[in-house]
């Protein structure tokens, strides 16, 4: 099967200003060669600590930043090298939610109107606009008539939703997902994840789902990809993160993670990491783990592990696996 | 006798909108060296419930009722200055934003030992000594060096360490933690609770831990307490709540919930959304979004009950535990 979306060496540096002359004080490598497939239909997780990069990873794969290296493909077309009118029809083909949609909502807007400026400006529904509003606004579970209020009339989960319509609006394939559950309580997160998958059965999404909460993650994913200080550690099928984590980073992300069960808690052994966490800016010439790795050993501090697949599209950088 | 007793706590805010019932007849008790969670959605009472204890309720906020019995006394009955020697003392919170707390300009020996010198008189050594000794206490290392700097050049995990030990600078009996690792990542949350959970075994202190990570209170809390818009609805030991959970919100909760360790097919949310506080509903407040509300919800208020295992404010206990059982397993 063919990749609706190829990511190859994704690479986005932010160059470091210093002190109040703005001096360069070299470069802050947010994601530092990254690359998946994603198929049609599945959710891929994209899951790992703060300031690993995730967000900057998905924005760059829409050209909301420039990146500074690697190649996107989306059906087989290298969107990186396309100019920014070229890319219209790609952006409508691949969209974005975001943690707080409040942030990207105009307040000044009404829901309707919102969806009605994405359908717009890709030229959609022309005639039968407030209509195809209306089917959408149903569609994630809001009610037609709900088009004439204002972001602020709504609650945070509301909000998502609305978030979900637009996207949904110009009818992409692809949507990255950035955080859209993390700022939301769980009775509602489930009422948004349970929106999502069933927008996928039904349409046929393909979703990039990132997020720092793997039990989500799990949940929600057919694949994993676990980030770390802008790398991909390890790439496998959900159930094999959990049942059989490679990457000893990914083993003491799995066994950090509170599990709300009292019985299942008290027998459960935590792997504390130590260490520092190594700079984005300053990254050390091996792995970019050892710093915290319980089982370092001394080649991690010099060779840098690279990705090998150890069968049934389980993928490590781990000097110990392979 | 319990350390904490809560006795129909009542705090309002008195807002141009109208009164905020944020917590709305909330009792309960915490023992001593008891680890006890409270849990509940955004904006169900838990911060303002431990403010209350704390009589720190910013205004337009103030109690308007009920008793907070601590050690013996009631605490809307002390004065000011009173309060202030508890709060540095026997009773201490620490909250979601370390910065909140700790002052910036500070360095970490003057932070931590200032109360050591105000309330307990010791002199500059003497402090010094003990602000060593909390430091290796929560963890952090290179103590000695570290006294000299500022809460600026300590990473997020390493603040909330440094709050916890100015929280336990004069071995307080109780230590409120308010969502004390929710800015955290999940590597780092870990670290703390292994601390709290140390600091539990080894000081004795009690812990009100205030969260909604319902895995954190299984791994870390003996009994729980389940807030709902402003109210108890629900308490019980860790085992019975996540065993034989009693109230329809309990169970909503813990079935949205996605695991790490297991595969749910779908999950199963509560629908609606939570009550706004302005507008005090006349029955049981979680009436609007439960699938199981009789007409009598709505119409008045379920009184807290005691249960074989807990407490329970809900109307299906009138049906028998056989029913309350089958509602519950109604839904798959
Ligand atoms: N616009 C930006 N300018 C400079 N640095 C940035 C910018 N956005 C993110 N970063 C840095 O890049 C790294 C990755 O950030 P981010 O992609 O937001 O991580 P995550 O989403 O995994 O939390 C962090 O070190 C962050 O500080
Ligand atoms: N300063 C304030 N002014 C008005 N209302 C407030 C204030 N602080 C809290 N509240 C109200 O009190 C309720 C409970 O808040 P809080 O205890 O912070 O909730 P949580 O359970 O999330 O900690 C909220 O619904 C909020 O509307
Ligand atoms: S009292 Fe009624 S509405 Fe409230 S939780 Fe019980 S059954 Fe549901
Ligand atoms: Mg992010
Ligand atoms: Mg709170």
């Amino acid at each position: 099967m063919e990749p609706v979306l190829e990511v190859r060496d994704l690479q986005k540096y932010f160059p470091v200003t210093r002190g109040i002359r703005q001096k360069t004080g070299g470069m802050l490598k947010a994601v530092d060669g990254i690359s998946f497939d994603l198929y049609r239909g599945e959710t891929l997780g994209l899951v790992g600590e703060s300031g690993c990069g995730k967000t900057t990873a998905g924005r760059t794969i829409v050209r909301l930043y420039e990146p500074t290296g690697g190649t996107v493909r989306l059906h087989g077309q290298d969107i990186f090298s396309l100019s920014e009118k070229e890319m219209l029809p790609v952006r409508r083909q691949i969209q974005m939610i975001f943690q707080d949609p409040y942030s990207s909502l105009n307040p000044r807007m009404t829901v309707g109107d919102t969806i009605t400026e994405a359908l717009e400006i890709h030229g959609l529904a022309a005639g039968r606009r407030n209509e195809r509003v209306g089917e959408l606004l149903d569609m994630v579970g809001l009610g037609h008539e709900m088009a004439g209020r204002y972001p602020h009339e709504f609650s945070g989960g509301q909000r998502q939703r609305i978030g979900v319509a637009r996207a949904l609006a110009v009818e992409p394939q692809v949507i990255i997902c950035d955080e859209p559950v993390s700022a939301l309580d769980v009775s509602i997160q489930a009422q948004v994840i349970n929106l999502l998958e069933e927008l996928q059965e039904k349409l046929g999404l393909t979703y990039l789902f990132i997020s720092h909460d793997l039990a989500v993650v799990r949940h929600i994913s057919h694949r994993v990809a676990v980030m770390y200080l802008g790398k991909l550690v390890e790439v496998a099928p959900s159930d094999q993160i959990y049942d059989n984590p490679l990457h000893p980073y990914t083993e003491a992300l799995m066994s950090a993670i509170p599990i709300p069960d009292p019985k299942v808690e008290s027998q459960r052994q935590r792997i504390i990491l130590t260490g520092d966490v190594a700079s984005p800016i300053d990254l050390p010439p091996g792995c970019r783990f050892a710093s915290r790795c319980p089982k370092v050993e001394d080649r991690c501090r010099q060779e840098e592990p690279a990705m090998v697949d150890v069968g049934g599209g389980h993928l490590v950088a781990c000097h110990l696996v392979g | 006798m319990a350390l904490l007793e809560i006795r129909n706590l009542r705090t309002s805010f008195f807002t141009h909108l109208g009164e905020v019932k944020a917590v709305d007849g909330v009792s309960f008790q915490v023992g001593e060296g008891e680890a006890v969670a409270l849990v509940g959605e955004s904006g169900c009472g838990k911060s303002v419930t431990a403010l209350s204890i704390m009589g720190l309720v910013p205004p337009p906020g103030k109690v308007i009722g009920g008793e907070i019995i601590f050690a013996g006394e009631d605490l809307t009955k002390l004065s000011g200055p009173k309060m202030r020697h508890l709060r540095g003392n026997v009773l201490s919170m620490i909250s979601q934003d370390p910065m909140t707390s700790l002052n910036p300009v500070l360095n970490i020996e003057t932070q931590l030992g200032e109360g050591l010198r105000l309330h307990k008189g010791m002199d500059a050594k003497a402090a010094r000594e003990r602000v060593l000794e909390l430091l290796n206490l929560v963890g952090i290392p290179e103590a000695e060096r570290r006294l000299r700097q500022y809460p600026h050049e300590f990473s997020g995990g390493m603040r909330q360490r440094l709050m916890i030990a100015m929280a336990l600078a004069c071995s307080p009996k109780m230590l409120i933690a308010d969502e004390p690792t929710t800015a955290l990542d999940v590597t780092i949350q870990a670290q703390i609770i292994e601390l709290l959970k140390e600091l539990k075994s080894r000081l004795s202190s009690s812990i009100l831990l205030i969260t909604h990570d319902m895995g954190i209170v299984a791994g870390l809390c003996q009994r729980v307490i389940v807030m709902y818009a402003g109210r108890v609805v629900e308490t019980g030991s860790v085992e019975a709540v996540f065993d034989d959970p009693q109230h329809p919100y309990t169970w909503g909760l813990l079935r949205s919930l996605p695991r790490l360790d297991q595969r749910k097919e779908r999950l199963v949310p509560i629908p609606g959304q939570p009550p706004d506080l302005l507008a005090s509903p006349q029955g049981c407040p979680f009436a609007p979004r439960c699938r199981w509300a009789m007409r009598i919800c709505v119409k008045q208020m379920p009184e807290m009950i005691t249960t074989a295992k807990g407490t329970v404010a809900c109307w299906l206990q009138e049906l028998g535990p056989q029913a309350v059982k089958r509602a519950r397993e109604e839904v798959a």
